[in-house]
């Protein structure tokens, strides 16, 4: 037996591959700083992004400020959105009869309402959660909507037949059955939410990882933007990797082995 | 009714709802010039901004950043899908990559373009370019990866060469899904165009709504938001979808 696995090529190559365009990108990065030497504010070196988190006071603070928002009105949207959705698709009509409305509300959901949110609220905590709720609500929503839609008739009328009620045929029937679209729905949502509060908190509206970035920007404390940028990717790929994919296997994974 | 009106009457029923409601919250409970305007305030405030010209300048700035930013996506996006969709190797070197960067999201990019580009049209532009392409990446590759091996095969059989193949066998195939992700593409890219007018404040209806707040006429940024969500319903449904339906038939397919 040997200790070290053979080697083959193909393997290597399939192995390394995912680190090739990362470790590109950074040392053209390294490299112009090194050569072009850009004058202070316009492109520090990866180390100065790095350190950020150590040297930075008020990181930690806001990326956690940020998360507990997105969270909060993440969960807000979901306890919305799901059941309304559930209870709108179960009814052809009623999901054709809005469907109109619901694609305009939902172009101009999340970010647009910025403006008209800053009026009702003002700056702060309020605004926050109310533009991840109104952001991640639809995405959501229509998917609810599309799984409930999609739930085979055949499935509904067997358990009516054996006398269950409407609500019986929502819970156990209809929301299992679109299962894996909502969790399709609440992974956009997530992203949708998340996007639309980084917008909020470079509007100045809410504080977060995304004013600290703004703030930075005015204090060409370029470091620190650059920092941000990669924290927001970090926070979206993390939330999205620890939430969704141990439940989407658990769920669409299961029930439709083919993909 | 005729047949042809009986859709578009019921498309309006749940307008008309809200129209009610809004216009009942505002009779009932009056909350002030400042945080909600009446529906017919509104009405006279877009009446307004089209006579003095603000609007129609307005629109057509956004929809000029939209179409290019759009045409790009398009342009590089759909090679870039057509790659990794066809290669294993290409997908596994770039997929993370474009995974990550689609999460980091156009507008996180704000403060740094506006270091390095300025406040300024390209700023957006880029911004909405960035945001459109991962979809139209995406959507294209799992396009690709969906033909069914067995077409391919067949055709490979009867002696087609690797262009034939795309020509004729992966391009057909996987048209739907890339004008599904360019639906979805451009559906993104015009949230991030309005962020990015708020944000860069350089001109179109984003900075219209955002100015008309820093002046507190809500009226006017109610009319804004109106404007806005009716635009897209017009290139949802008359450009996006026609051009989805134009596809699938033509090609024999449905979704």
């Amino acid at each position: 037996m040997r200790f070290w696995p053979r080697l083959r090529p193909r393997r290597v190559l399939w192995a390394v591959l995912p680190f090739v365009l990362p470790i590109l990108l950074t040392s053209v990065w390294v490299a112009y700083v090194q050569l072009a030497s850009p004058p202070p504010g316009i492109l520090p070196g990866p180390i100065a992004v790095l350190r950020v988190p150590l040297t930075e006071a008020d990181y930690w603070s806001s990326v956690s400020a940020s998360i507990d928002r997105l969270l909060m009105g993440f969960i807000l949207a979901a306890v919305t959105a799901i059941p309304v959705g559930i209870a709108v698709g179960m009814s052809q009509r009623v999901s054709e009869v809005l469907d109109p409305l619901v694609t305009s509300m939902s172009a101009l959901s999340g970010v647009a309402w910025i403006p008209l949110a800053l009026a009702w609220f003002g700056p702060g905590e309020k605004l926050g959660l109310f533009i991840i709720w109104n952001a991640a609500f639809f995405p959501i929503f229509i998917s609810t909507v599309l799984g409930a839609r999609l739930t085979p008739a055949r499935y509904r009328q067997a358990v009516t037949l054996l006398g269950a009620s409407r609500r019986e045929i929502a819970t156990s029937v209809v929301l299992p059955a679109a299962a894996p679209n909502i969790v399709g729905g609440l992974r956009t949502g997530l992203s949708f939410g998340w996007r639309a509060l980084v917008t909020a908190e470079l509007i100045g509206a809410a504080a977060g990882i995304g004013q600290l970035m703004i703030v930075a920007r005015e204090f060409v404390m370029t470091n620190v933007v650059i920092a941000g940028v990669l924290t927001i990717g970090v926070i979206g790929i993390s939330m999205d990797r620890l939430l969704f994919v141990p439940i989407e296997r658990r769920t669409v994974g299961r029930w439709r082995p083919d993909r | 009714m005729t047949r042809r009106t009986r859709p578009l009457v019921r498309a309006a029923i749940p307008f008309v709802c809200l129209l009610g409601i809004w216009y009942s919250v505002e009779l009932l409970f009056d909350p002030g010039r400042t945080t909600l305007a009446s529906p017919q305030a509104v009405t006279v405030e877009i009446g307004e901004l089209i006579r003095e010209g603000t609007l129609p300048a307005a629109i057509a700035e956004s929809l000029g950043r939209l179409l290019p930013a759009t045409v790009i996506a398009v342009v590089a996006g759909g090679p870039t899908g057509l790659l990794i969709g066809l290669s294993s190797n290409a997908n596994r070197m770039v997929e993370p990559t474009l995974r990550f960067l689609n999460a980091v999201s156009g507008v996180a990019w704000l403060p740094i373009l506006i270091t390095w580009v300025g406040f300024g049209e390209l700023t957006i532009i880029l911004i909405v370019v960035y945001t459109a392409l991962f979809p139209m990446v995406f959507n294209t590759s799992v396009a690709i990866t969906s033909v069914p091996p067995a077409y391919v095969e067949a055709v490979k059989t009867l002696g087609a060469g690797r262009l034939r193949r795309l020509r004729e066998v992966y391009l057909p195939g996987a048209l739907p899904g890339i004008i599904s992700g360019l639906r979805s593409g451009v559906a993104y890219g015009w949230r991030a165009l309005i962020a990015a007018e708020y944000v860069v404040g350089g001109g179109g209806l984003g900075l219209v709504v955002l100015e008309a707040r820093t002046a507190g006429l809500v009226e006017r940024v109610m009319a804004g938001m109106i404007v806005m969500a009716f635009l897209w319903l017009v290139i949802d449904r008359l450009i996006l979808k026609a051009v989805e339906e134009h596809f699938t038939t033509r090609w024999g397919l449905s979704v």
